[in-house]
């Protein structure tokens, strides 16, 4: 059947239409926020933290342990929420070569004691003085944590106040249980 | 207390004069120079698209510390966005790198641009050609103006819904268009017309235009009758018999003709496009319903079904989640007196620096886990009067109150309140005679016995004014 100029008219300019809905319709399915992090799958960053207690953590030391990096900072109200969760999940892999790391960031360092004594944190915490541990880690805000596996490689970073089964998932899966 | 959101202006002000006092003499005007120029094209991670120079955080300026520290170690401009891209990702770059798939995002604007030049010169090229062709043509046949004159007193507008698409040779497509264009022009002539009885139009005006319409009318007329028809057979069976009953109207004779084939044909589109709108409008409706919910705090902003996040990432109170039997999530169930405290302390903390947008996440926080805490709705209520919604402000006060009839700091700002911006003098002074009898004594009782005396005489003074 022979298709008119004007029937093909029709057809044409409303399928025109078309891409430009699938194009916003695919961009609906994205969530602006979510970032993807190109630290993911790669070794983490070596640093040192001269910790609250005046020791100091080498990051390059903790090879073959599992260690759990969390960005905090006494002036962040969702670090404030997921304090709890990490003391508990801290309490409970200590024993199982699991290292926390608490890194406070943009934050004072009478501010960020007192507040590591107010929430009762037992694992190592420091100031990042400089943000050059912020840098390295490509961190947007706080509280942001990073799951280093044995091998040193960072297999997971979660963005935002991190939740007690996102921690259990990612540390169960890192200790192969 | 007014002035609190002042003041704190006036700090930030200083500050960044203070910032921009200390970037403008820079020690190596060359370097400062370079330093500037990579991180106008970076984008600062804590902010919402600025530009790490433009950037007042900390986090900028650490940036822009590390910039030029690479710069003075001897880094290429390139080998620094190099670092950053490889830390952030090309999120961090403010122009997309011009390769792979980003080239859409650079010359899709051209390219839509340079479309819509053709489309424009096209269409004057038309407007041009069609002048140029009616200037060409010289008079009109006044047979033809006499011809449309008679027709447009006949012309019925509906008319316009019976023309046969039927046959698809160009001269049959042409005629359509030509005869569209003549009912277009017969209604326009109808409805000057009527402008001009019901009294819109001046006598010149409507001359003017009712000679260009009949003219441009008469001239189609007269191409309808040079196109050579080839109507199909039943067409011309079909108008030979109507042709004698309606003799001055061959178009419409011939349209009608072929009614019933392009009334079929309508109604089969109009179906089509209501069952097309129709699907639409339920996937919309699906769709939205699905995905449109408040957003729970930290979850995706479009919700967890288009992104595919999962639920169990986002888990309510007292839910924990399948991984996580024995551990109960402490999101937002009870929490200890000890966090509840300090997060109390943290909100009036903001509350006192002016951050009323981080003092309200903090309350909104608590009110979570505590939705009958008198503080943190006072203090919501608080805020709001900053912002200048006393009535919102009131109810919250009455909220608290409600709650704990002698909560001092509601009865105390619900009198500030209702004094300074409802102008309430009697409301006021019962709210704060209320609040003596919680705190007889001290600094803020003998603030609040000043403002009592003095409302009690603005409420005179009002009384005795007609």
């Amino acid at each position: 059947m022979a298709v008119s100029g004007r029937t093909l008219k029709r057809i044409l300019i409303p399928l025109a239409a078309v891409p430009v809905i699938l194009m916003l319709a695919y961009g609906f399915t994205r969530d602006p926020r979510m970032i993807p992090s190109p630290l993911v799958g790669k070794p983490a960053p070596a640093f040192k933290l001269k910790l609250f207690d005046g020791k100091t953590f080498d990051m390059a030391r903790a090879h073959g342990k599992v260690v759990v990096v969390n960005f905090f900072a006494s002036w962040c109200l969702t670090c404030i929420d997921e304090a709890p969760r990490l003391e508990e999940a801290w309490n409970r892999y200590k024993d199982r070569g699991v290292v926390f790391v608490g890194i406070d960031y943009q934050d004072t360092d009478a501010a960020g004691k007192a507040y590591v004594k107010q929430y009762h944190k037992t694992y190592m915490t420091g100031r990042d003085a400089d943000s050059s541990i912020a840098l390295d880690y490509g961190v947007y805000g706080v509280p942001e944590t990073f799951f280093v596996s044995r091998e040193g490689i960072i297999t997971h970073k979660q963005i935002g106040e991190i939740q007690m089964n996102a921690l259990v998932q990612n540390l169960d899966q890192l200790l192969g249980d | 207390m007014r002035r609190r959101p002042l003041v704190f202006l006036l700090l930030v002000g200083i500050v960044f004069l203070w910032a921009a006092g200390s970037t403008a003499a820079p020690s190596n005007p060359a370097l400062e120079g370079q330093v500037q120029q990579i991180a106008r094209q970076l984008r600062c991670p804590v902010c919402q698209n600025l530009s790490v120079l433009d950037s007042p955080s900390g986090m900028a300026a650490e940036m822009r510390t590390t910039i030029r520290e690479m710069l003075q170690q001897g880094k290429t401009p390139a080998q620094i966005k190099a670092f950053f891209v490889s830390k952030y990702g090309e999120w961090v770059l403010l122009a997309p790198p011009e390769k792979g798939l980003n080239l859409v995002v650079w010359f899709l604007p051209f390219v839509a641009g340079g479309l819509g030049l053709l489309g424009v010169l096209w269409v004057l090229g038309r407007w041009v050609r069609r002048s140029k062709s009616e200037r060409a043509s010289g008079p009109v046949d006044p047979t033809y103006l006499a011809r449309v004159q008679k027709e447009v007193s006949e012309f019925d507008s509906i008319d316009r819904r019976v023309e046969s698409e039927e046959d698809s040779s160009p001269e049959a497509a042409r005629l359509r268009s030509l005869n569209g264009e003549k009912a277009s022009l017969y209604e326009a002539i109808q409805e000057l017309e009527f402008d001009f009885q019901a009294g819109k139009l001046s006598a010149a005006d409507y001359g003017d235009l009712r000679r260009y319409y009949e003219e441009r009318a008469a001239r189609i007329l007269q191409e309808i009758d040079h196109t050579p028809k080839k109507a199909p057979a039943a067409s011309r069976r079909s108008a030979k018999t109507k042709s004698k009953r309606a003799p001055a109207q061959p178009a419409r004779a011939a349209a009608a003709s072929g009614a019933p084939q392009g009334a079929k044909m309508r109604t089969s589109y109009l179906l089509v496009g209501g069952a097309a709108l129709l699907g639409f409008g339920l996937a919309l409706g699906i769709v939205l319903t699905r995905t449109v919910q408040p957003r729970t705090e930290g979850g995706a902003i479009t919700g967890g079904f288009l992104t595919g996040t999962p639920q169990s990432q986002n888990l309510t109170p007292g839910e924990p989640g399948p991984l996580v039997p024995a551990l109960k999530d402490s999101g937002s169930g009870p929490i200890s007196p000890q966090v509840l405290s300090g997060m109390l302390d943290a909100a009036r903390k903001s509350i006192s620096d002016g951050q009323y947008g981080q003092a309200i996440s903090a309350y909104e926080a608590i009110l979570k886990r505590d939705p009958k805490n008198t503080e943190a709705i006072t203090y919501m209520g608080y805020i709001a009067a900053l912002a200048g919604h006393a009535d919102v402000a009131v109810q919250a006060y009455d909220k608290a109150l409600k709650l704990d009839p002698k909560y001092a700091a509601a009865l105390y700002y619900k009198g500030v309140t209702l004094e300074q911006q409802k102008q309430d003098h009697r409301g006021a002074i019962k709210a704060w005679e209320k609040f003596l009898k919680v705190i007889p004594t001290g600094e803020d009782a003998v603030r609040v016995r000043g403002w009592i005396a003095q409302a009690k005489q603005k409420a005179s003074g009002s009384k005795k004014k007609p």
